[in-house]
């Protein structure tokens, strides 16, 4: 029995599985689900009867393929399912609420009570704005979001906590995450229990889904080759090919081979296949290399060498595969000595479990050992203004820790220039009209002046939060004008918010009205059974008696009223019991 | 004899005092002391926000060598300009055009920095007129810049080494005091004069002959504009890598930028060519005949088609005669005429001739005024009215009105910065 109730929970959202964790006993517990399972599918179905969540969304998949939806961080488009007969549009954020939904009510049924704070994790290379379109995705599903964390910064925070991260001097720790739908590289130094991210680089459209792909497109070939059938365009067929074939991927990171068989998969032809873990490897050579290129990426990102990475942390399902760790081991052997990856710490769980340390930190939690860890939140994309010529004029670069504050001394750009407009920009490449635009605003009556000669300044400050605001002042004159870039404004406006809470609840209790109906129909369908079992025994005992009539005919009075008590006795009982209506008993 | 600032310390000290370590801290320290100090500061262990930016400033300048020196040469205001040291200005455009015409300014100078950095661009009008964008020109300018000397390839010694210069111990900046009053001193920064703000010195004797020791010497050199057919107001026309060259610099470019003088006949909107023309009544009514200068010499002649009648304000088109696109000459915009209507003065026409002339001319409208309708009428005077003295005094008056609240509008000029 819990003494002490849990303050808040950390949850890894992820694109194909999620995960959940939370501070208790004096230690991180990764929360298992109503299936016993530690991770739960990121898929929500919906029928004509009922929406489903988690495993059972998962189960089925292939008979619903086109309602069942998964949360798409990767290009944000609305989906369309069909509910209770009524054609409905979901945006990302809609779903993915969902799935935090049912994290939170795993977390609750093993606690026994509400939960309502919570860190949640979401890919490194996530933009301000994306990390606050992440908070309204809790906000809908019913949490108080205490903090956006980085994947990669979560998943150094399970290593870090093991005693190796305590060792003395500076650990670089690699993390490498490859899941379901993105593949993310990251550098993190911790130096004693202080976290931060030195670079992070990462490919939005890798990872298990793809390997999945290429075996499938094999098979779909290899079934047209055999029987002239091509089966590319049958959502059905696709959807339990794919099934199978990410099961096949599963067995074969522990057995060399294993076997596909579906029966009647399209117009009543079977597939039967043979696939080795080789033929795997072939198949996703050029992906596996572009996993690697990605490292090298993030090493000269991060300025630092090989020889430099103390340890390398695996995140996610498909870090599982032994080719990836054949070639991630191998790329960090250097002079003769063999580099060991680091498998204390299980992929799935890992992210999670950063995220309830983190959890427990803010919220006051946690002992000794958590309470001296830092965590640095950084910056996850260059910020800057618009110079001249279009060129970006970085001032804020991409992990540099928050809250942060920069200033730079300009000077205008023409002579008897009266005002200026300043204009800010996110993102990574040299011209602004490249990058993302966040803002602007315009600084009015200069005095006139030659140009170079009149400074002013640009101030770009960073709160813990991630909120920008930037401030330009003529020097000289003292004027000032600022604008706060509100990262709050994620693509959802306010309206649309409490829309989807109000959706939220109302999916909530159509659910639990669901759920008492199926509850219904089990009750009535035991008691009909229970009926029709006690209906026999009625039934036997009054051909008994009947039976014995025709062979008594001329027994004596008293043996008669013997036989109809014994028979009354019975059918009391049997009324006492049933509550059968009165008119029933003249029958008995 | 040298003087060196003691207060100067405090412009590239604050960092060091941050983070808690003395100036000659080794790296090892500095990253350690930044660790400690974070821990404590970092707003969920509790601390200040503003501390904790203030040590990621400070550590961020520190941790890197080359800001670090910059930093402990120049101070905190340099890393804020994104370059070292105080450069000299000079203005070396010399630019005179060889052909009568428009005149250009003088462009403003590039400044000389210790590191590489993007040398200014040099932004010059171009005044053409609308016959030279018609036809096509070519105007050529003499100017006269920086160049890195040929001899000493821009080194400015005949060894190619630089001493440090004694007059300002190589910052480049000389700091004078002069009291101005009893007990108050006034401290003033500024190029050192030996140096001219480089930091460095040639000795004499090894002085290149050529540059004198300055690195550099004076190009004169002649540019080529070429004005296309059809170029647009404001269109720039890129020297690349023809500004000042200056050391550790990349060399900017020289942009012209056409302005085209008004014309006194054509007006240009696009592709199209406008002109007014002005008619007399009985050249609006019987038609006329008149012969226009093009831009290119030409003599066309328009023509009005037999029994056209132009209306005041009417406008005929000219295919073809309009202006030719860029980069596309042979393909032209159409000259609009727009026509005007003189009429004649009142008293040119007798009461005999009236009648004769509104025989010829379309029937009166027959809205004739009954006699009793004209008992209810009260008979009216018109009176003649300068109309246009009417407006004009209209205009001043509002004018007068609008300029008590004046406002200035919002232009987007960008910020210039050279980049970190």
């Amino acid at each position: 029995m819990a003494t002490k109730k849990v303050k808040a929970i950390g949850i890894d959202l992820g694109t194909s599985y999620s995960c959940v964790a939370v501070w208790q006993h004096n230690r991180i517990e990764v929360i298992s689900n109503d299936q016993g399972n530690c991770t739960t599918p990121s898929y929500v179905a919906f029928n004509d009867n009922q929406r489903l969540l988690g495993d059972s969304s998962m189960s089925q998949r292939s008979m619903n393929p086109q309602n069942t939806v998964v949360p798409d961080n990767r290009d944000k488009p609305m989906v369309t399912v069909t509910y209770k007969g009524e054609e409905k549009l979901l945006a990302p954020e809609e779903i993915s609420s969902m799935v935090l939904f049912k994290m939170k009510e795993v977390v609750e049924a093993h606690l026994g009570h509400f939960v309502k704070d919570a860190v949640i994790t979401v890919p490194a290379y996530f933009s301000n704005a994306q990390r606050q379109a992440t908070k309204d995705v809790g906000k809908i599903a019913g949490l108080n979001v205490l903090r956006i964390i980085s994947e990669p910064t979560a998943a150094a925070i399970a290593y870090g906590l093991d005693r190796k991260g305590l060792r003395v001097g500076e650990q670089n720790v690699l993390v490498f995450d490859l899941g379901g739908g993105t593949f993310d590289v990251s550098l993190v130094t911790i130096y004693e229990g202080m976290f931060k991210v030195k670079a992070s680089v990462g490919d939005t459209h890798l990872g298990g889904v793809d390997f999945d792909n290429k075996l499938v497109n094999h098979l779909v070939n290899v079934f047209r080759e055999k029987h002239k059938k091509d089966i590319s365009g049958n959502a059905e067929a696709l959807v339990r090919l794919r099934s199978a074939c990410e099961k096949a991927k599963r067995i074969l990171s522990s057995t060399a081979q294993t076997t596909i068989e579906l029966d009647c998969l399209y117009e009543g032809v079977d597939l039967y296949a043979t696939v080795t873990r080789a033929l795997f490897e072939e198949l996703n050579k050029d992906l596996f290399m572009k996993c690697m290129e990605t490292v090298e990426k993030c090493l000269l990102e991060a300025r630092s060498d090989k020889i430099q990475v103390h340890e390398i942390v695996l995140v996610g399902g498909s870090t599982r595969i032994p080719k990836v760790q054949q070639l991630l081991k191998d790329m960090f052997s250097l002079n003769g000595t063999t580099k060991e990856l680091c498998k204390g710490i299980n992929p799935d769980e890992a992210v999670a479990y950063g995220a309830a340390v983190q959890a427990a930190i803010l919220s006051g939690e946690g002992d000794k050992k958590v309470e001296e860890l830092l965590l640095l939140d950084v910056m996850p994309i260059s910020i800057g203004f618009e110079g001249a010529g279009g060129v970006m004029s970085v001032l804020i670069p991409k992990n540099t820790a928050i809250p942060t504050k920069k200033e730079r001394v300009c000077s205008i750009f023409y002579d008897n220039q009266k005002s200026l407009t300043v204009k800010v920009f996110e993102g990574e490449q040299v011209k602004t009209k490249d990058n993302f635009f966040l803002g602007k605003f315009i600084l009015y009556r200069f005095d006139p002046l030659p140009k170079g000669v009149s400074q002013i300044s640009v101030i770009f400050d960073v709160d813990a939060d991630g909120i920008v605001e930037v401030t330009a002042e003529d020097q000289a004159k003292g004027l000032k004008k600022k604008i706060t870039i509100n990262s709050k404004h994620g693509r959802l406006s306010p309206e649309e918010i409490r829309r989807m809470v109000r959706d939220s609840k109302r999916y909530k209790a159509e659910d639990e009205v669901a759920k008492k109906k199926v509850k219904a129909k089990n009750t009535l369908e035991n008691y009909a059974y229970e009926m029709r079992e006690r209906a026999k025994k009625i039934e036997e005992a009054v051909e008994e008696t009947i039976e014995w009539l025709e062979c008594n005919q001329l027994a004596e009075i008293e043996e008669f009223d013997c036989k109809k008590q014994e028979l009354g006795r019975g059918k009391g009982h049997f009324i006492t019991k049933i509550h059968l209506p009165r008119q029933r008993i003249k029958f008995f | 004899m040298f003087g060196r600032g003691g207060p100067r310390r405090s412009d590239n000290s604050k960092y060091y005092d941050i983070l808690g370590v003395s100036k000659n801290a080794s790296e090892d320290e500095i990253k350690k002391a930044y660790r400690k100090a974070a821990m404590k500061n970092h707003p969920d262990k509790g601390g200040d926000p503003e501390k904790f930016k203030e040590l990621g400033q400070a550590y961020e300048v520190l941790s890197d060598p080359e800001k670090k020196d910059l930093y402990d040469q120049y101070g905190e205001d340099a890393l804020k300009e994104g370059m070292g040291g105080g450069g000299s200005f000079h203005n070396p455009f010399d630019i005179f055009e060889s052909f009568f015409g428009g005149a250009s300014f003088g462009g403003g100078g590039s400044s000389r920095g210790r590191r590489q950095k993007h040398g200014e661009d040099v932004v010059h009008s171009l005044k053409v007129s609308l016959e030279d964008v018609y036809n096509g020109t070519t105007k050529k300018l003499s100017l006269s810049r920086n160049v890195f000397c040929s001899k000493c390839k821009g080194k400015g010694s005949k060894s190619g080494t630089a001493g440090r210069c004694f007059g300002c111990q190589g910052t480049g900046m000389k700091i004078t005091r002069r009291q101005i009053g009893l007990g108050m001193i006034q401290q003033m920064q500024h190029v050192c004069p030996d140096c001219r703000g480089s930091g460095e010195v040639i000795n004499e004797r090894d002085k290149c002959p050529q540059c004198k020791g300055n690195k550099i010497s004076q190009e004169k050199k002649v540019l080529e504009v070429h004005v296309e057919k059809g170029m647009q107001q404001g269109q720039k026309i890129v020297f690349e890598g023809q500004a000042d060259e200056a050391p550790d610099t990349i060399t900017g470019d020289i942009v012209f930028v056409l302005q085209v003088k008004d014309h006194p006949r054509f007006r240009r909107e696009q592709d199209d060519l406008f002109i007014d023309q002005n008619l007399s009544l009985t050249e609006a009514l019987c038609g006329f005949q008149f012969a226009v200068k093009h831009l290119d010499g030409r003599q066309l002649l328009i023509k009005s088609n037999p029994g056209e009648v132009i209306k005041p304000g009417q406008y005929k088109a000219l295919n073809d005669e309009g202006m030719p696109q860029h980069n596309r000459p042979f393909m032209k915009g159409r000259l609009y005429i727009q026509f005007n209507v003189d009429f004649p003065d009142s008293g040119f026409l007798s009461p005999d001739q009236c009648q004769l002339l509104e025989k010829v001319l379309p029937q009166k409208s027959s809205k004739h005024v009954s006699d009793m309708e004209l008992d209810d009428c009260e008979e009216t005077t018109l009176h003649d009215v300068n109309f246009k003295e009417e407006m004009r005094r209209k205009q001043q008056q509002q004018h007068r009105e609008a300029y008590d609240e004046d406002d200035d509008e919002p232009s987007g000029h960008r910020v210039q910065c050279a980049q970190q």
